[in-house]
């Protein structure tokens, strides 16, 4: 008992001591509060008193909104005409399926990678291992069994009243189920020797995603599937399923094969005998340390940027006539074909591919249809791409690789440079972001080119040479917009330099202006106007909106390009 | 020619770290900047470097009675950790740095005259410097400081985590490098301070002071040092 009250003492204490840590080094706050804080036990015996209040709040909120969209409301739409006890019966299975039936098998408190509390706790201070992962789950299991109580007698049990019965019974079978599950976990690690769910070996993550493929399809579609067949004469599931729900004798035995289950599965755990070993497999500091690493290096940066270095080209020297900043560039982005050139060229590829069958539909039907059909089909073409305009502005934002372009530049080139005075110069970042801008340009290139081409070719084919202006409005917005979306998110890195060494973002400005391209971008599907009107419009908007982002470069980035 | 640290101020929320730090440190002279752990020794190098920037005081250079202000140009710095650009070989890395800073090299050599300057082997620098080891790493960075010459060099931890051959290395390449430099290195060694050093500064309760009554080589020193730092 007393390393169990230990073991909580240690964890609110670390909790309270961040939260004062928090507190001390918010900005407005600052000066205002003194490290005095971490002695005084009045504070933190009150921070830890809304530290614990604040974390049950935070997991009902979790598990309220999980509630609320994963089960109450598919459950709402699938049985959208059913009365109060089917709908109280699905939401039931749903949740039966997802947490009790994949949850527990999917996920353990035990065998999953330990934190920093956890290596504290078992590497550091050698606490006892077995009451410590014990004492864990039951915390674990017995907050999150009082969370779903609360939605299902409390709230569910108001709106859909009368269903008491099978409330318990789900909520039994949670009970029931967990410690099946971890102890199936404890068994495979101890059978094969590392973390189940996690290491996957490539048919290991294949049954998983099939046994998950197949529990959701099991929560979502049997019970819609049972409701609409239970009238029908003869069906197979009569006395089991009946009146829009299990019956009790099917619930019963359920429960029964559970409650034995559980009973094993319990006896199971409290005998285990290795636990110091799972400890020590899963909280080694190199491990715990590896672990956060990674937790800080993936919040921002795209994870499949950071392995993007084409290592098998550095066979000879490369670009020998290029110096400087020139050569530093030229070489990121011939080691980064990946992300540079492939996108670009694959998306070309498929732009060709559609305007090249695209093209030969037309040559078929023009030779094919009568005039007149062909006529039509013509027009209804002209017409479809004149409504495509402001979807065109959605897609060139979807397809840019400007943001992901930026970040790749910052993960593998700035962060380590950014370090040298030499590389913070305002002619090397001006020198820097040209040369930048200009290869970026270039890179867009093969998909402009193949986009142009592609609409101009079969808008010839079509027949619309008497549209030939505004077919050319139409190719200056492509080249126009695929160029935007490239130098906008290179201004905005250069501007505003968001990323800090380990590759988090910081400040509101670079987070506001990516959502309002974003918002920009969306409310364009909404516009409704004539083509030219759309064109002329969209042509001033983004002249306007690079020039305005290249000046502020100028302007900015020699202060603002740093390492944050 | 002297850098002069004058009265530098500078605090962390409500800790202060440099509490009027002043010393002046000598061109030919290797300084080894010893502290406790925290006492502010990286700190002070971004505070010289103006890598932050600080309340009060200065930092110039004179020389000859007449100051200036030291800007990036003067001043080289090597982490403790060296950060490089992995996608670049060796050889890749160097080049770029030898343009870039063409202009103010006198005599500039070839990428493979510099990189036998540090020990670097030739099939080495064609390897992506992702593949170096720290050593390797530490020796590209050094080369930096070769090739730039700049007047003022600070060298925070340097030969920490080094093994002994390239920490052996690393001592003979700055010796030689001494005497048209301003070289300060920090470090909590003893030892190393006192093989390398031609002096000894103590960053102590936010203060700098010089260990000026006594011979850094001699007999008690250590016991001296200590006593300094505990008071």
């Amino acid at each position: 008992m007393n390393q169990v009250i230990s073991q909580f003492q240690l964890f609110f204490a670390q909790r309270i001591n961040k939260m004062i840590y928090m507190i001390i080094h918010f900005k407005p706050l600052e000066g205002l509060i003194s490290e005095e804080w971490y002695v005084r036990s009045d504070i933190k015996r009150t921070l830890g008193i809304i530290c614990l209040l604040w974390s049950g709040l935070k997991d009902i909120l979790w598990k309220a909104l999980y509630f609320l969209l994963v089960i109450v409301l598919p459950c709402g739409i699938f049985m959208d005409n059913a009365g109060t006890g089917a709908m109280a019966g699905m939401v039931v299975w749903v949740f039966f399926v997802l947490n009790c039936l994949m949850g527990s098998f999917t996920n353990s408190h035990i065998i999953t990678d330990g934190d920093e509390q956890d290596y504290l706790l078992l590497d550091l201070m050698r606490i006892d291992a077995k009451n410590y992962y014990l004492t864990g789950i039951v915390w674990e299991y017995g907050k999150a069994a009082v969370c779903w109580g609360i939605a299902f007698f409390v709230i569910l049990g108001h709106v859909y009243p009368g269903n008491t019965g099978i409330f318990l019974w789900v909520m039994l079978c949670y009970i029931c189920c967990r410690p099946i599950g971890e102890a199936v976990s404890v068994f495979l690690c101890e059978h094969y020797g590392k973390i189940p769910y996690q290491e996957k070996s490539k048919e290991v993550r294949g049954g998983y995603y099939c046994y998950n493929f197949l529990m959701v399809v099991l929560a979502y579609a049997l019970y819609p599937v049972l409701y609409l067949v239970q009238g029908m004469p003869k069906h197979i599931w009569h006395p089991l399923f009946d009146g829009g729900r299990f019956s009790v004798g099917l619930c019963a035995i359920i429960l029964a094969v559970m409650a034995v289950g559980a009973a094993v599965a319990v006896k199971y755990l409290r005998s285990y005998p290795k636990y110091r070993h799972v400890a020590r497999m899963l909280c080694s500091y190199q491990r715990v340390m590896e672990h956060q690493k990674e937790a800080e290096n993936v919040t921002s940066i795209d994870t499949s940027l950071k392995d993007t270095l084409d290592e098998e080209i550095v066979s000879e020297r490369i670009f020998p006539d290029k110096s400087g900043y020139e050569y530093l560039h030229a070489i990121f982005f011939e080691r980064h074909k990946k992300i540079v050139a492939r996108p670009s060229r694959i998306k070309a590829w498929i732009v060709e591919g559609l305007f090249g069958a695209a093209a030969v539909a037309v040559v078929v039907c023009r030779f094919v249809a009568p005039q007149a059909q062909f006529e039509e089909l013509s027009n209804g073409i002209w017409k479809g791409l004149n409504a495509f305009l402001p979807i065109l502005v959605f897609v060139m934002y979807c397809s840019s690789s400007g943001e992901k372009l930026t970040q790749a530049m910052f993960y593998h080139c700035d962060a380590s440079l950014l370090k040298y005075g030499y590389y913070r110069t305002p002619e090397a970042i001006i020198s820097s972001f040209r040369i930048r801008l200009r290869y970026m340009i270039r890179t867009e290139c093969p998909f402009i080119v193949a986009f142009c081409v592609g609409v101009f070719v079969n808008m010839m084919l079509l027949r619309r040479f008497h549209n030939i202006l505004q077919i050319i409005a139409v190719m200056c917005c492509i080249v126009i917009l695929s160029v935007f979306f490239s130098v906008l998110f290179l201004c905005m890195y250069y501007i505003f330099q968001p990323f800090t060494e380990s590759g988090n973002i910081v400040g509101a400005g670079y987070k506001i202006c990516t959502m309002g391209i974003y918002m920009a971008a969306y409310v364009c599907l909404q516009i409704r106007t004539p083509p030219a009107y759309f064109a002329a419009f969209l042509l001033t908007i983004t002249i306007f909106s690079m020039g305005m982002a290249l000046l502020l470069v100028w302007k900015l980035a020699p202060k603002t390009f740093r390492l944050k | 020619m002297n850098l002069i640290v004058d009265k530098i101020e500078k605090s962390f929320v409500e800790k202060e770290v440099l509490k009027g730090a002043s010393f002046s440190f000598e061109k030919g002279k290797i300084y080894g900047l010893l502290g406790r752990n925290g006492a502010g020794k990286t700190t002070l190098f971004n505070c010289i470097s103006h890598e932050i920037d600080f309340e009060n005081g200065s930092v110039y250079l004179e020389d000859n009675g007449e100051t200036r202000p030291v800007d990036f140009d003067m001043l080289g710095y090597a982490f403790s950790t060296p950060v490089l650009p992995e996608f670049l070989t060796g050889y890749e890395f160097i080049k770029f740095f030898i343009d870039i800073h063409k202009e103010k090299i006198e005599n500039p050599l070839t990428v493979e005259e510099y990189a036998g300057m540090v020990g670097l082997e030739l099939p080495d620098l064609d390897c992506l410097l992702k593949g170096y080891s720290h050593g390797m790493k530490n020796k590209i960075q050094m080369l930096c400081l070769l090739i730039s010459k700049p007047q003022i060099i600070l060298l925070d931890e340097p030969l920490t985590s080094l093994d002994v051959v390239a920490a052996h290395e690393m001592k003979e390449l700055l010796l030689e490098m001494k005497k048209d430099h301003i070289i300060i290195l920090s470090t909590h060694i003893l030892q190393l301070a006192q093989d390398l050093c031609d002096e000894i500064v103590l960053l102590h309760q936010g203060k700098l002071s010089g260990v000026d009554d006594l011979d850094c080589h001699d007999k008690g020193f250590e016991e001296h040092v200590m006593e300094l730092l505990s008071r």
